[in-house]
């Protein structure tokens, strides 16, 4: 019985090869999004890589049962995203190392340290940090993922008419907050 | 359409999310009123400056960047192929795997891509069985009369190719659609038991069973049932009992002519697949198939397809 128990070994590393290949095929392709979908939710570039990371390792451990791999993704990012966001709320903030403009941290992220382009983007990150939790997860899942409300409902096991709701909301107080640094960009 | 109206549709409408009669009034409203085209201009804007704040600074390479989610990463090995094979057990035996050191992955290749010219094939859909009783298509399987047999089905983003070439030896590739770098072939491997893959019949039930128990399978004889019309009997392969994995193949065999009408293999956890009868008499769909791939040592490139079979290397 010795044969059998090879084949078995066979099979069995046989699947763990097609899991871990295809696991990080996926990875790849995602990890970009997530990252860019956790920094628009935390404003924080190295809690959203920590975000990412951790739903991808959630993923790798239900990996070969989720039936839509990447809806399992966002799902999990975008908890994750509000689990973090609710802690927040009840600790003092850590404020973000990485978009304050502060030399080494923008360094570190590749960042010049051109004054306009920090406060642009100190704006932008005011503008989604000022937008309740569903509200930005639903902006977000629609501007870094382009998925369709109905998708983000079911991301985010929400009615498609909350979705429509948060997305109107949120988008409209961004266009607001967002629009006197419009001007200034328009400007050559 | 008044403003007011267009602007509680505008994040709608530019979502692509209003149906066509709604979105043709906003765009109406939109050509002939510059404050909601300006209203909407400062929507986009803002998306844009949101998008690129979300796609952050380009990213220098340096330890900064936490790698990517890595796990340990052997090379595709021949075993994938082996498990492929098992996976579709109907064609195989719970013992059948066994290497077939003297054979020679590109003939065998050849052969099997030589059944592009016969017309009178067997085709299988596969199909994944999902929980909740859905059902999802995962490729499809086409057998000729002399044993040969081409198979393509995808899991989890990869797709298998897996040629036989009539002699109980088969070979394929592995890849992921989309990196044409990922081709990486299979050695050659050799079955026990090619019933299936004999135009889709059982010519002699008794002797298949007889050939399945002497394979190592614990038999159950279920109640028979009718598939399509067709009355069959249906058995259940278990392997045996010291196999370390729970696993289960059954066969839906038809009375009366002895094809194979369907045949469901089930490992528990990994992959659940059917194999439908789906059609007789058929061609193979021409380009449909390609073998191709580098050795899993990458020393040599096989390359093989439907207009050409060539092994740089010679082997």
């Amino acid at each position: 019985m010795g044969f059998v128990r090879a084949t078995a070994e066979l099979l069995d590393t046989g699947r763990r090869e097609i899991m871990t290949a295809s696991f990080e095929s996926l990875a790849h392709r995602e990890r970009d999004g997530l990252v860019a979908f956790a920094r628009g939710m935390l404003a924080d570039g190295h809690e959203a890589e920590d975000a990412a990371q951790e739903a991808l390792l959630r993923l790798y451990r239900t990996w070969g049962r989720a039936e839509n791999p990447r809806a399992f993704l966002y799902k999990t990012i975008a908890n994750l995203c509000i689990d973090r966001l609710r802690q927040r709320s009840v600790l003092p903030p850590a404020g973000d190392p990485s978009i304050s403009g502060s030399g080494n941290a923008a360094a570190a992220q590749g960042e010049t340290a051109r004054p306009e382009l920090d406060e642009r983007a100190a704006a932008v990150r005011a503008a989604i940090e000022e937008l309740p939790p569903d509200e930005r997860a639903a902006v977000l899942l629609k501007e870094v993922e382009r998925l369709s409300y109905a998708e983000i409902a079911s991301t985010l096991d929400a009615t498609v008419t909350q979705v429509t709701n948060w997305i109107h909301r949120g988008k409209n107080r961004l266009r607001r907050k967002l629009a006197p640094y419009m001007e200034e960009g328009k400007r050559p | 359409m008044t403003c007011t109206e267009t602007r509680e549709l505008l994040v709608r409408y530019d979502d692509g999310e209003l149906g066509g009669g709604e979105a043709a009034a906003v765009a109406e409203h939109l050509s002939g009123c510059a404050g909601c085209s300006g209203e909407l201009s400062a929507l986009r804007g803002a998306m844009r400056m949101v998008g690129n704040y979300l796609a952050g600074p380009k990213p220098v390479e340096s330890a900064a960047r936490p790698p990517a989610v890595r796990v340990a990463r052997r090379p595709l090995a021949p075993m994938l192929a082996a498990a492929a094979a098992l996976l579709l057990a109907g064609a195989v035996g719970w013992l059948a795997f066994r290497p077939a050191p003297a054979a020679n992955a590109a003939e065998i290749a050849r052969r099997a891509l030589a059944m592009l010219e016969t017309h009178r094939n067997v085709r299988y859909r596969i199909e994944y069985l999902l929980e909740g009783g859905k059902v999802k298509p995962a490729g499809e399987m086409i057998v000729e009369p002399g044993g040969r047999s081409l198979m393509r089905y995808t899991y989890s983003g990869i797709e298998f190719l897996i040629g036989r070439d009539g002699e109980r030896r088969w070979t394929g590739t592995v890849s992921y659609p989309g990196d044409p770098g990922s081709f990486i072939s299979f050695p050659a491997g050799a079955d026990r038991d090619d019933t299936l893959l004999d135009r889709g019949r059982v010519p002699d039930f008794e002797a298949w069973i007889k050939g399945l128990k002497e394979d190592g399978s614990r038999l159950i004889v279920l109640p028979g049932e009718n598939v399509e019309g067709r009355k069959c009997r249906v058995i259940r392969s278990a392997p045996p009992a010291d196999f370390p994995m729970d696993a289960s193949v059954t066969y839906w065999v038809d009375e009366d002519d002895g094809s194979i009408r369907r045949v469901e293999s089930r490992i528990p956890g990994f992959m659940d697949l059917r194999l439908v009868l789906d059609a007789t008499d058929v061609p193979v769909p021409e380009g449909f198939y390609s073998l191709r791939g580098h050795s899993t040592d990458k020393s040599r490139v096989v390359e093989l397809t439907a207009e050409e079979t060539k092994d740089p290397a010679g082997q």
